[in-house]
């Protein structure tokens, strides 16, 4: 089981579940971070975080901390 | 899982459906943001990109803006001078240091306002902004504030009337709450005046440093203060960073035109009123009572003066006696006016000044007043906008009463420090 | 277009480090480079940018991007001398142009080819 924050730039993925806390679950859902969506990893800021991924086609900045609460299953490097 | 998640994998998945009938989806080429954003996230020069940026909006917000500031405040001068030609004293008085006096000052915050929003519009339509929170970001988080925090905390360098204005590009409130109460530390450049003449009187060669440190107890006292403010008032949770990146765009000058002048406008129906009232007070307040100060000369006899007076036994154990006292509360209305008052009182004019201090400062007691003037209260405008921006009184007393004891103990832990080591 | 960075590179060094060493020693040391410690760095973050494209794989972006924030600087400069100018006139003071003419006014037309191919990206590339 991976979490969304080790993941390294580059890497696709599959979103299997968000755990944590609800207010932030809820954000991360509302963002389309739902179970089974694609996602890819493009990059981590200067400063290792925040990261950037893309998801169902736009790009997303959010913090290590918060991506911690991603499980995801990766498909590809 | 909940409803609410429930609902949101619901629209998804009907989102997903749509888009799966209408767009075909091909390998995703390169793009235009693809380019921009490969030199300003760079990890070697992203930051420094960032920090030139932000010079540049800090030079256009203040050096580009000055002569239209310079221009109002010239007209409402040249206003003045021809009212208080009148007859009678009183009205004279009151129509050209009150009246247009006050109108004056409340707007010549009008064009590093609408600066400030030009330069923000046009990062914002680009799309730079959310990528210069996302770069900076976790410097900011390690003191308390947020990527976006850094804009507004770096303008208040120049006026802290604009910075807190520009906090509007935060929508997190918590975060953005908390920006605009540590904005106050970051010393303003009418503050500077003041650290000029006493760190030159006291402090010769080592001067520049004493200035420079002025500066930097502002960031740092800011930096704590907002670790603080998160973890007692706010529940010590940081809010989340979720945010698109969103395609660069070409912004249109018609659209930056409209929103700059959109703030500005917010500006003037909403602070401007609090400010021109709080301008006539501290006419009333320097004038008063009219005989004792012989028409609005004598400031030593006037009521500002006795509210100094007051101050002295506060100030006392840091070497100030109530010159000080009187020039801090001159110094309410606008920080720079302290140095003007300071010479007001001992009757040298402004350029005396330096020469009579020394007779009523030590180098410690000069370096407690230098931090009080950094601290103490936000000047007038600032509590104005404080009122706009937080949206209640209560939360705008709480920064000038943090600020006050923050200023005493701070002043007192320096000038403890400085006699100490024998400074003084 | 290595060859435009690294010209870049050493212009935007060289004015960086005179001004910067002017601002650190409190005065100008070449008229045109006006004694500013940011402003200098602002010239050296320029020309780290050139310098990072000329390693990178995608360089261009560099050379664009870096020519991007030179013909801001240029045009932020020469708003603030326009500013000064009509300041000087609404104070009434005395001010000559000679005092806010900048180096990097006068290196405006090498950031030309590099902000419009990248204008010219922004027109041909998906956004």
């Amino acid at each position: 089981m991976r979490r969304l924050h080790n993941l390294k730039p580059g890497t696709k993925a599959i979103v299997l579940d968000i755990v944590g806390n609800s207010t932030l679950a809820k954000k991360l859902l509302g963002m389309g971070l739902t179970k089974g969506v694609e996602l890819k990893v493009v990059r981590n800021a200067p400063l290792k975080d925040p990261m950037e991924i893309e998801v169902r086609g736009y790009s997303l900045s959010l913090r290590k901390a918060e991506a911690e609460n991603v499980i995801v299953e990766v498909r590809e490097k | 899982m909940d409803f609410v998640s429930e609902l949101a994998v619901a629209r998804y998945e009907k989102i997903g459906e749509i888009v799966g009938k209408c767009v075909e989806r091909v390998e995703k080429p390169k793009t235009f943001s693809d380019i921009i954003d490969t030199v300003v996230t760079d990890k070697y020069v992203g930051i420094p990109i960032f920090l030139a940026l932000m010079w540049a909006v800090f030079q256009f917000a203040y050096s580009v803006s000055a002569p239209f500031s310079d221009a109002i405040d010239v007209f409402f001068s040249w206003c003045g001078d021809i009212a208080s030609g009148i007859e009678n004293s009183y009205v004279a008085s009151f129509l050209s240091d009150g009246f247009f006096g006050g109108w004056g000052f409340v707007l010549v915050f009008l064009p590093p306002i609408a600066f400030v929003f030009i330069a923000l519009t046009i990062l914002e339509q680009t799309g730079y902004l959310p990528r210069a929170a996302f770069v900076v970001d976790r410097a900011m988080t390690k003191v308390g504030l947020q990527g976006k925090s850094f804009i507004p905390m770096l303008l208040g360098f120049g006026c802290n009337i604009p910075a807190i204005m520009a906090t509007r590009t935060m929508e997190d409130d918590v975060d953005r709450k908390i920006t605009i109460m540590v904005n106050p530390l970051m010393s303003c450049s009418a503050r500077l005046p003041v650290y000029v003449l006493f760190a030159g009187v006291f402090f010769k060669e080592v001067a520049g440093a004493v200035v420079t440190s002025m500066y930097l107890l502002g960031i740092l006292l800011a930096a704590i203060m907002a670790t603080l403010f998160r973890k007692f008032i706010f529940g010590g949770k940081p809010s989340p960073l979720l945010m698109e990146l969103p395609p660069y765009e070409t912004p249109t000058l018609r659209s930056v035109l409209m929103n700059a002048w959109g703030k500005t406008l917010i500006f003037l129906k909403k602070a401007a009123t609090i400010l021109f009232i709080g301008a006539i007070i501290m006419w009333f307040l320097t004038t008063h009572p009219w005989d004792a100060t012989n028409g609005g000369e004598l400031i030593e006899n006037s009521y500002a003066s006795m509210i100094g007076h007051a101050v002295e036994p506060i100030v006392k154990p840091f070497g100030l006696d109530w010159t000080a006292g009187v020039a801090l509360v001159g110094g309410f209305m606008a920080k720079e006016i302290v140095v003007g008052t300071l010479g007001m009182i001992y009757g040298v004019g402004e350029e005396g000044v330096a020469d009579v201090i020394p007779q009523h400062f030590t180098p410690a007691s000069a370096l407690a007043l230098m931090a009080i003037t950094l601290i103490y209260v936000p000047c007038l405008a600032t509590i104005g906008i404080l009122r706009q921006e937080l949206g209640s009184w209560k939360w705008t007393a709480f920064v000038v009463a943090y600020e006050l004891v923050l200023a005493y103990v701070v002043a007192g832990i320096i000038y403890g420090i400085a006699v100490g080591l024998g400074v003084a | 277009m290595r060859w435009n960075s690294a010209i870049l590179f050493i212009v935007t060094l060289a004015a960086g480090l005179i001004e910067l060493a002017g601002g650190l020693k409190g005065e100008a040391v070449f008229q045109l480079f006006p004694s500013d410690v940011f402003g200098g760095l602002v010239m050296l973050t320029i020309s780290a940018v050139f310098l990072r494209g000329l390693t990178h794989r995608e360089h261009y972006a560099f050379y664009e991007f870096g020519s991007l924030i030179l013909l801001t600087f240029s045009i932020l400069y020469i708003l603030v001398m326009l500013a000064n100018g009509l300041d000087a006139v609404i104070v009434g003071e005395e001010w000559s142009i000679v005092d806010d003419l900048r180096i990097e006014m006068i290196l405006l037309p090498l950031a030309i080819p590099g902000t419009s191919r990248l204008i010219k990206e922004r027109r041909e590339l998906p956004p």
